[in-house]
C-alpha cells in the first residue's frame, strides 16, 4: 500500500494543477490506496476440507475527481483511474469528468470544509499486518474450535462438523483535496472481523460468535472465537421446533442487528426520504421506535471497530443521531444528499421537515467495505449504536417471560414488501432457546423457524432492553454494530414447511 | 502497448512463461494460473428526469491463484489487483504478475503446511486437485454496436428522457431512476497446464425503480433488463428469443405503469390454507434462482458456505443425499447451460474448464451439482466448467450461468383456465430462503385471484411461500413459455461478489401458501 505521505504528496501536487485547468468552477481530487486480506475458514469432519481454504487479498489504488464546470448552467462531472498516481492519470481524469459532465439540477456545489483536520494515524499494529499472520491467526481460530470439540462429553459419530467462516482484516488510506476544502485532508483506517460459524449435523446444532477490532490486542482475542462458537453449538443440540404462534420473544444482539442493517438503516437515509420509500416517510411527528431508545452512528468512535475521521468527501466525519426518544432525529446523509433533499424540503416533497441533516458519512464504499477511489460517495453507516435507557442486565432479560422465545441468529432478513412497509421475514438460523418461566431451557432447532413480522413488532413495543452493548455482524454489511438485546412483545413464529396465514 | 486491451495481447505471449518461472524451483507447486481482464464500462443514470451521472471507466485487473502441496495436503493462496494506465508499460505489468505469484504461492505453501500439521483433527484428507488437458480458444464478444464506441451523451440522454416521461406518467409517481450501463469486457486465464483462454464479452443493461403513492397505498418496483450484447439493445430491444427483452423506454414505461396500477389496488389478503398458485416465468425465474440454482453449487452442498449463504438440501452427506431421488413432479426438470446466450453465457469457466449444460431436475430426478475442479474431486464426478469470479482479482467460486426450469407442453392459458378457485403469481421481488433452501417465501410483483379459469381481482403486496420439495412434487403442469431473465447482482462469498446470470422458467402450476401484508 502506498503510504499516507505518498497519498498526501500526490494531492498537493495535483491540486493546483486541477485549479488550472479551464472551465471548472470547482473540484475535488480523491486518492486512495487499500487492501483487504480474506482467510476463509472450511473445516468438514465428514468430508474432505483444507481447514483454512484460502487466502487472498485483493488491493486497489487509484484517484477519482468530481468537478463543477463554468457552464451555464454548471455541469457536474465524474471520473477515475486505477493504479499509479500521477499527473497524466490525473489530466486524464479531469478531461473525462468534464466530458462526461451532466446538468444535475440538485449537484450546487462540491462539499465545503476549511476547519483544519489532522491527519489521522492509526496503531501500527493491523496497518503491518502481513497476509500471513492473518492466515496464521485463522488456524489458530480454527485450532481453538477443534480443540474445544475434542473435549466434549458426547463423541457421537459420525458428528458431521462443520467449522465455516472468515478472517478478514480491511486496510485504506485516503488523501483528499479541492477547491472547497482548505489543506489536504487525509485518514487510514484498519479493522478485522471475523465470524466464525460452528454447525454439528450429528445434534443439529449451530452457533456463531462474531469480533471486530482495530488493535493487535483485539485480534489475538478473536482467537477464542471458535472455541466460543464450538462451545455454543455443543450446548445448542437436539433441538424443539415451537408450534406455530405469536411468541414474546427475546431477541439478541445479532438478530437486531440484522433488523437494524437491512429495515432500519435504509430507511434513516435523505436517499431514502427523496425517494420517499423509507419506512419513517410522514412519520416525523410520532416515535417510529419505543421512547427509550436511542440510535447513532458514528464513524470515529473511540469504542467502534472502525475509526474514520474524514469522510471520502474530505469533510470531517462526525456522530449522526438517527433515532432519540424513539423519534427520528438526523438522517445519514452525503454532501449531495443534503443539497437534494434541502431542495425537496423546499417543495415540502420530502417529508422531513425541519430536520438537521448533516454530510458525516458520505463514502465511497467497494462491495468488500473497504473505501475505494471508483464508487460514487454514499451514505453509509459505519460503528452503529443502539442504545436503550433504563436497561436491566442481561441475565435478567428472560426473567420477566413466562412462555417465550429467545433469538440469537436470523438469517435472509429481507423488506418483503417493499422498504417503506417494513415488513419483514426471516429464519431462526442458530444459538435459539425456548424461556419456560424466566429461565432458558430447551434449545430450538436451526433453520426450522420462519419469524414474519413488521419493524414497529420489534422496536415499538419493547418490554424490556439490555443495557449492554454487545458487538454483531452482518454478512455483507460495513457496519459493525453494538446493541443491547431487546424483550419484544410478541412476534409471529411459523416452523418452515407449515406456512399458513398469519 | 498503446490502450488496457492491447495487455491481453501481450500476456497472451508471455503469461505461461511467467507462470513455468514461478513453478519450475518451486517443486511443491501442483496448479497454478492467471487471470487478466480488461473492462471497459459507459454508464449513465437519471431520476425524476433529471441527469445524475455518467461515467465512463476502462481498468484491468489481475489474479493469480497457486496450489501448494504438503506431505498429502494441499493449501491454496491467491492474490488480486487493480491495475492502471501502468499495465501498457510491459516491465511493470511483468513486476506486478511476479509479484502477486509469489504472494500467492508464499499464501498456498503456508496454508498446505498448516493442514498437514492439522492432520490429527482430519478424518477425512483435503480435497484433490483435477488436472486437465491444456485448452485454447479465442472468442470474440458479440455486439452489433461496440460498447466503446457509445456517445457519452447517449446514455445520459436515453436515462433522462425516460425518466422524464415516467415522471411525467401522473402524480402518482413520487420517484423514477432510469439508468443505463454498456461494457466490453476481454478475460484471458492462463494455466500452468498449458490453457490460454481469452474471451470477450459484451454485457449492456438497464434498470429501473419506480415509487408510487396513491390515495389507496404505495409500492414500489425495480426490475432490470439485460442481454449479452452491445447497447444496441438499449435502444431497439431485441436478443435471443429465449430472453428477447424490449427498449428500455418500453421496458421502463411498463414497470412504470404497472407501479402505479399496484399502488391502487388492495393488499393480499391471504386465504388461511393452501392454495392452487400459477406462477408465471418471471416469478419462477427468482424461483429458480433461490431453490433450484444455489443449492445446487456444490461449495454450498458441501459445506464450504456454511457460514455464509448456507447449505444445501440436495446434499446432506456424500452418501445421504438426493441424487437419483425424487424430488419432485415428474413434470419437472432444470438445468444451467452456459451455452445459451443468456446474461450467464461463457465458454470456459475460470479454472479453464469448458462451460457445459449440467442437468439438475430431470423429470422430477435430482441429477447433479455444478462444480469446480476441487469440488468435482470430492464428488467423484467429472469438473463441469461452473467456477467463475466476478472479476479478475476476485478467487472463483461456484456460479449458475443460464439456471432455468425447463419448458413443457402447456399454454399459460390452458394452465390458468384449469383452475377452478386459486391465484396466478406474478413478478418476484424479494426472496427470503431457509438456509439450506428447503423452504422459501418469495413475494411477488403481481397477485391475481383466479376464479373458474379467469383472472380477477389484483392484488399489491403478495408472497408465495411454500416448503420446496413439496412445491415442487405438486407441480400439475408446466407451460411452453420459458423465458430467461437478466439476474444483475447475485452476491456470494467472503469477499462479497456480485455475479451476472440469467435464470428462468415456464408458467408453473402448484400449490403453496400465500402471504399478505
Amino acid at each position: 500500500m502506498l503510504t499516507l505521505q505518498a497519498l498526501r504528496d500526490f494531492v498537493a501536487h495535483a491540486a493546483p494543477q486541477a485549479a488550472h485547468e479551464p472551465g471548472l468552477r470547482q473540484f475535488e481530487i480523491y486518492a486512495q490506496s487499500g487492501e483487504q486480506i480474506v482467510a476463509r475458514l472450511n473445516y468438514t469432519s465428514d468430508l474432505p476440507s483444507r481447514g483454512v481454504e484460502e487466502t487472498k487479498s485483493l488491493y486497489s489504488q487509484g484517484l477519482a475527481v468530481r468537478v463543477l464546470t463554468t457552464d451555464d448552467p454548471p455541469r457536474v462531472g465524474n471520473a477515475s483511474r486505477p493504479g499509479e498516481l500521477n499527473l497524466m492519470s490525473l489530466r486524464a481524469a479531469l478531461a473525462q469528468a468534464r466530458q462526461d459532465a451532466v446538468h444535475d439540477p440538485h449537484f450546487r456545489s462540491l462539499p465545503a470544509s476549511r476547519a483544519p483536520v489532522p491527519a489521522a494515524a492509526e496503531r501500527p499494529g493491523l496497518m503491518g499486518l502481513t497476509s500471513l499472520a492473518v492466515a496464521g491467526y485463522a488456524w489458530r481460530i480454527l485450532r481453538g474450535a477443534l480443540e474445544s470439540f475434542e473435549s466434549r462429553e458426547d463423541r457421537s459419530k459420525p458428528p458431521g462438523l462443520i467449522v465455516g467462516g472468515d478472517l478478514t482484516l480491511t486496510r485504506d488510506r485516503i488523501a483528499v483535496a479541492g477547491s472547497r476544502l482548505s489543506g489536504i485532508r487525509s485518514d487510514e483506517s484498519a479493522h478485522f472481523t471475523a465470524t466464525i460459524t460452528v454447525l454439528i449435523e450429528a445434534t443439529g446444532a449451530k452457533s456463531a460468535a462474531s469480533a471486530a477490532g482495530r488493535s493487535i490486542d483485539q485480534l489475538r482475542r478473536a482467537v477464542a472465537l471458535g472455541g466460543q462458537a464450538m462451545d455454543g453449538a455443543l450446548r445448542g443440540g437436539h433441538g424443539v421446533c415451537p408450534p406455530q404462534g405469536r411468541y414474546p420473544v427475546l431477541l439478541g444482539p445479532q438478530p437486531i442487528a440484522e433488523i437494524l442493517g437491512y429495515m432500519v438503516l435504509p430507511s434513516l437515509s435523505a436517499a431514502s426520504f427523496y425517494r420517499a420509500d423509507s419506512a419513517y416517510y410522514g412519520r416525523l411527528a410520532s416515535a417510529v421506535m419505543d421512547s427509550r431508545l436511542d440510535l447513532d452512528d458514528d464513524p470515529r468512535a473511540v469504542w467502534g471497530a472502525l475509526h474514520r475521521q474524514i469522510s471520502c468527501e474530505g469533510l470531517p466525519t462526525a456522530r449522526t443521531r438517527l433515532i432519540s426518544n424513539g423519534k427520528v432525529a438526523g438522517l445519514m446523509a452525503s454532501y449531495y444528499d443534503t443539497m437534494r433533499l434541502r431542495a425537496a424540503q423546499a417543495e415540502e416533497a420530502a417529508q422531513t421537515g425541519s430536520l438537521a441533516v448533516e454530510p458525516n458519512c458520505g463514502w465511497r464504499l467497494g462491495s468488500y467495505g473497504g473505501r475505494r477511489f471508483d464508487a460514487p460517495p454514499r451514505a453509509v453507516a459505519s460503528n452503529v449504536r443502539l442504545r436503550a435507557r433504563g436497561g436491566t442486565k442481561d441475565e435478567k432479560l428472560a426473567a420477566s417471560l413466562h412462555h417465550a422465545i429467545q433469538v440469537g441468529r436470523v438469517w435472509y432478513t429481507y423488506p418483503i414488501n417493499g422498504q417503506r412497509a417494513g415488513d419483514f421475514t426471516c429464519t431462526v438460523s442458530g444459538d435459539s432457546y425456548l424461556i419456560e418461566d424466566g429461565r432458558v431451557s430447551a434449545p430450538i432447532a436451526p433453520n426450522r423457524l420462519r419469524i414474519n413480522a413488521n419493524i414497529n413488532e420489534v422496536f415499538n413495543a419493547v418490554r424490556a432492553a439490555g443495557n449492554r452493548a454487545h458487538l454483531a455482524l452482518v454478512w455483507g454489511e460495513p457496519h459493525v454494530f453494538y446493541v443491547p438485546a431487546l424483550v419484544a412483545d410478541s412476534l409471529s413464529f411459523v416452523p418452515v414447511g407449515r406456512e399458513v396465514a398469519p | 502497448m498503446n490502450d488496457l486491451f492491447e495487455t491481453v495481447d501481450y500476456l497472451k505471449q508471455h503469461g505461461a512463461d511467467e507462470l513455468a518461472r514461478l513453478s519450475r524451483p518451486r517443486r511443491d507447486t501442483c496448479f497454478s494460473s492467471l487471470r487478466l481482464e480488461v473492462v471497459f464500462r459507459r454508464a449513465a443514470l437519471a431520476d425524476n428526469g433529471a441527469a445524475r451521472r455518467s461515467t465512463v471507466t476502462e481498468s484491468a485487473g489481475l489474479g493469480v491463484s497457486v496450489l501448494a502441496v504438503a506431505g498429502a495436503s494441499l493449501g491454496f493462496g491467491y492474490s488480486g489487483l487493480e491495475l492502471g494506465g501502468e499495465a501498457r508499460q510491459a516491465h511493470k505489468l511483468i513486476k506486478t504478475l511476479r509479484a502477486g505469484l509469489a504472494r500467492a504461492y508464499e499464501r498456498a505453501r503456508y496454508n498446505a503446511r498448516q493442514a498437514a500439521a492439522l492432520a490429527r483433527f482430519r478424518p477425512s484428507p483435503t480435497p484433490g486437485w483435477i488436472v486437465l488437458p491444456s485448452r485454447q480458444c479465442d472468442l470474440p464478444a458479440r455486439f452489433v454496436r461496440d460498447p466503446t464506441a457509445v456517445a457519452s451523451s447517449e446514455l445520459e440522454s436515453l436515462c433522462r428522457e425516460v425518466s422524464g416521461e415516467i415522471a411525467g406518467l401522473g402524480g402518482e409517481i413520487v420517484f423514477n431512476s432510469v439508468s443505463a450501463m454498456t461494457e466490453l469486457r476481454q478475460e484471458l486465464l492462463i494455466t500452468s497446464e498449458g490453457s490460454l483462454l481469452a474471451q470477450g464479452f459484451a454485457f449492456t443493461q438497464g434498470d429501473c425503480y419506480v415509487v408510487a403513492q396513491s390515495a389507496l397505498g404505495h409500492d414500489e418496483s425495480h426490475d432490470t433488463v439485460g442481454q449479452q450484447l452491445g447497447p444496441e439493445v438499449l435502444f431497439e430491444g431485441g436478443g435471443d428469443p429465449l430472453m428477447a427483452t424490449p427498449s428500455l423506454r418500453q421496458f421502463a414505461l411498463d414497470l412504470a405503469g404497472e407501479t402505479r396500477m399496484l399502488a391502487s389496488a388492495p393488499a393480499l389478503r391471504p386465504p388461511g390454507e393452501e392454495a392452487v398458485v400459477v406462477t408465471d416465468p418471471h416469478f419462477n425465474a427468482l424461483l429458480a434462482h433461490e431453490i433450484v440454482g444455489h443449492p445446487s453449487e456444490a461449495d454450498r452442498a458441501l459445506k464450504m458456505e456454511a457460514g455464509y449463504a448456507g447449505r444445501s438440501w440436495f446434499l446432506r452427506s456424500l452418501s445421504d443425499n438426493e441424487i437419483g431421488r425424487p424430488i419432485g413432479s415428474g413434470l419437472l426438470s432444470a438445468c444451467s447451460d452456459p451455452s445459451l446466450p443468456g446474461y450467464g453465457h461463457y465458454a470456459y469457466d475460470h479454472e479453464g474448464v469448458a462451460g457445459q449444460r449440467v442437468s439438475h431436475i430431470d423429470h422430477g430426478i435430482y441429477t447433479g451439482f455444478l462444480n469446480s475442479r476441487a469440488t468435482a474431486a470430492i464428488l467423484g464426478v467429472a469438473p463441469n466448467g461452473s467456477a467463475r469470479a466476478s472479476a479478475a482479482p476476485y478467487a472463483p467460486l461456484i456460479r449458475m450461468s443460464n439456471t432455468f426450469i425447463m419448458p413443457g407442453e402447456r399454454t399459460p392459458a390452458e394452465i390458468i383456465g384449469e383452475v377452478s378457485r386459486g391465484y396466478y403469481i406474478c413478478g418476484s421481488r424479494t426472496p427470503s430462503i431457509a438456509e439450506s433452501r428447503e423452504n422459501f417465501r418469495i413475494s411477488a410483483s403481481r397477485v391475481y385471484e383466479i376464479d373458474h379459469g379467469r383472472l380477477g381481482q389484483l392484488y399489491r403486496a403478495g408472497s408465495l411461500a411454500a416448503d420446496a420439495k413439496r412445491f415442487f412434487s405438486h407441480i400439475d403442469a408446466v407451460g411452453n413459455d420459458l423465458r430467461l431473465f437478466a439476474i444483475p447482482n447475485c452476491g456470494k462469498g467472503q469477499p462479497m461478489q456480485i455475479k451476472r446470470m440469467s435464470n428462468g422458467g415456464p408458467t408453473l402450476r402448484s400449490r403453496g401458501y400465500l402471504l399478505g401484508v
